[in-house]
């Protein structure tokens, strides 16, 4: 319990300090974010609208009070408002975009994990094969394609040679198939060889051999002993996969037309709207703290060693 | 000889082939940075150079290199990056065509002139892919240099210094490898005015150095628990002769291969940022950019967006076989 609080208030800590980094970088950022603007009538920015815009986004206040400000604003959920886009508040575009990447996030990672663990599995039991071997290059292929051009190839694949899909529109259960399995399989070959690996690790391990030697069938041996402590290391990965996961969905965001935060985050920065930019960063790293905090739990939960150590 | 040294000269002299017109350029215009960043590979190439002269060969090498190219991953992985190498070095001979001459016709479909046709502005796509390898090639072997530069730095100051610096530097690290680099990246690039190929390099460089610090500590641990690190301290010798005669020489290994394998990844990363259109923005396109302008043609000239990609995967798939390679031929155990 106390361990949980510690690590509370450390996500805490940790928010602050990116909060704080991105309010500095916001004020580093070159020219003025309403330099470009033009109002109603399409004229750019006169001198005196730049001043009332200033005024109304409060960037005329001195630097320690803005930043009060935008601690204020944060702590209340606001996180400031769209500097084109008729000052619309970001928050509910980042909120909703958070949920669609999340979603594509969740269905990558069980497809990731499913063929993945499978995969590994089965390359170790076949451990010295050459079906192991074919497919640890295969796996390594697999790893280092670009996301977004592997999304390319199952969209000329599955849509316009053999027709599957929709090009646009359809559910979003069908929408999700094709983002999800890019991002997924990917990430899959990855998992692969990590549990290969965890799993030939632990088939060498003392009490193996005692499983093995007093006479427990191969299915129990692995089941039992093998898989159940080579799965240890793979929930550290699921935590550790998150990241790496929503660089992923940057890409296959903006192959797929996905409106997550990768698709808003890279319009951001083309429209030079660093309050957006800021804001996806800011939940971005929310939601790898929490990732982190509960991968940390569960390895708590999985492995007594975990638990005894603090 | 060693492997390292023979890493460092084959890519640094793919580097400085490659980029041999833009290296000229770089000099005569461009900025503090972008001078800096062209002369690097001329020195690192010089440097190994000279160490393999110095350290001349004798009959046991001889054996280590024909073992170092037994392993049939360290083959295929040289095979694959020297093959892109010279498709970039030898792009003027390869095609006649000016990457920029956009006055071909649109879209034209693949013949003996065009081998992969036209692109959507009527431009030689063959021409766009060979000198785009060379773009390709030279942002990720110099992102990777500072990125191991800086990681080796980091590393070494970490293991070699009290708890409480160690421990923040190791905090620093914690924080950048579970933040998603590509919205860090997203949101440096936010703050560039423009983005030269430089500062781009700059910016992979300086936020990819995180897991060769990490790596570079742990080996620097290990072995400043070593005998016969111990056995230097106890002679007598001064800090930096230790640091430069007995702990860097034995980590060049594990540096070279997690900097092979690091390099793909740039690769990768940075054509992934000119795919997003928040790469470098002006000047000859880099793979990334040619999968941005064609994959609109998917349907009618799928080999606009296709080939690139492919060469793409094939570049990172040689620096990771030629990482993997190099790792177990330094650690046979881990084979």
């Amino acid at each position: 319990m106390k361990y949980l609080l510690r690590r509370f208030v450390h996500g805490l800590v940790v928010i602050f300090i990116v909060a704080t980094l991105s309010f500095i970088l916001i004020h580093l950022a070159p020219g003025d974010p309403f330099m470009n603007v033009s109002d109603e009538s399409g004229l750019q920015t006169s001198a005196e609208l730049q001043e009332r815009l200033q005024r109304i986004h409060g960037l005329d206040q001195p630097i320690p009070i803005q930043y009060a400000l935008y601690l204020r604003n944060l702590f209340r959920g606001d996180l400031g408002v769209s500097y084109r886009n008729g000052s619309q508040p970001i928050l509910p575009d980042v909120v909703a975009a958070a949920g669609r990447t999340l979603l594509l996030g969740a269905a990558a990672l069980i497809v990731n994990f499913g063929v993945g663990l499978f995969l590994g599995t089965w390359q170790a039991i076949r451990h010295p094969s050459r079906a192991d071997r074919v497919l640890t290059v295969a796996t390594l292929v697999v790893y280092s394609l670009p996301v977004f051009w592997f999304g390319y190839v199952l969209v000329f694949l599955f849509v316009e040679r053999l027709g599957l899909f929709p090009v646009i529109g359809g559910h979003v259960a069908q929408r999700l198939v094709l983002p999800s399995l890019t991002l997924g399989l990917i990430g899959a070959a990855a998992t692969a060889r990590f549990h290969r690996a965890a799993m030939l690790n632990v088939k060498n391990a003392d009490y193996v051999r005692t499983a093995v030697a007093k006479g427990l069938s191969h299915r129990d041996v692995v089941v039992r002993h093998i898989l159940r402590n080579a799965l240890t290391p793979v929930i550290t990965l699921l935590g550790l996969s998150l990241p790496l996961l929503l660089s992923g969905s940057v890409f296959v965001e903006r192959v797929f037309q996905w409106n997550g935060l990768g698709n808003l985050a890279v319009n951001a920065v083309q429209g030079r709207e660093y309050n957006v930019v800021m804001a996806t960063t800011l939940i971005v790293s929310l939601m790898v703290i929490v990732s982190n905090f509960v991968a940390d739990l569960l390895h708590r939960r999985a492995d007594p060693r975990a638990r005894a150590t603090t | 000889m060693n492997p390292t040294a023979i890493t460092v000269l084959l890519v640094s002299s793919i580097a400085l082939i490659t980029g041999f017109e833009r290296v000229a350029e770089l000099l005569a215009d461009g900025g503090w940075l972008d001078r800096t960043i062209a002369v690097s590979p001329f020195l690192l190439a010089v440097g190994a150079g000279l160490y393999l002269y110095l350290a001349r060969t004798d009959a046991r090498d001889k054996t280590m290199l024909q073992s170092l190219f037994r392993n049939t991953e360290i083959q295929w992985g040289m095979t694959v990056v020297v093959g892109i190498a010279l498709l970039a070095v030898f792009a003027p001979i390869l095609t006649s065509h000016d990457p920029q001459y956009a006055l071909y016709g649109r879209l034209r479909p693949p013949s003996l002139l065009h081998p992969l046709g036209t692109d959507t502005s009527g431009r030689d796509a063959f021409a766009r892919l060979l000198y785009g390898a060379r773009l390709s090639l030279q942002t990720g072997v110099f992102a990777t240099f500072i990125a191991t530069a800086l990681g080796t730095t980091v590393g070494v100051v970490s293991a070699l210094s009290g708890s409480r610096t160690d421990s923040m530097l190791m905090r620093v690290v914690d924080a950048g490898l579970a933040f998603p680099r590509v919205f860090l990246l997203l949101a440096l690039i936010a703050l560039l005015p423009t983005v030269s190929q430089g500062l781009l390099v700059l910016v992979l460089g300086l936020t990819s150095w995180f897991d060769i610090a990490r790596l570079v500590r742990g080996e620097t641990l290990s072995l400043r628990s070593s005998d016969y690190v111990t056995a230097t301290t106890g002679l007598g010798l001064p800090a930096s002769r230790v640091v430069g005669s007995h702990i860097l020489p034995n980590l060049a290994g594990p540096i070279t291969v997690s900097a092979s394998l690091s390099l793909g990844y740039l690769i990768l990363l940075e054509s992934g940022l000119s795919y997003l259109g928040v790469g470098a923005s002006a000047g000859t396109p880099s793979w990334g950019r040619l999968i941005q302008e064609g994959y609109s043609q998917l349907r009618n000239a799928p080999q606009l967006t296709l080939i690139p990609g492919a060469l793409i995967a094939l570049t990172v798939i040689g620096f990771s076989l030629l990482g993997d390679g190099l790792r177990q031929h330094l650690d046979p155990r881990k084979a």
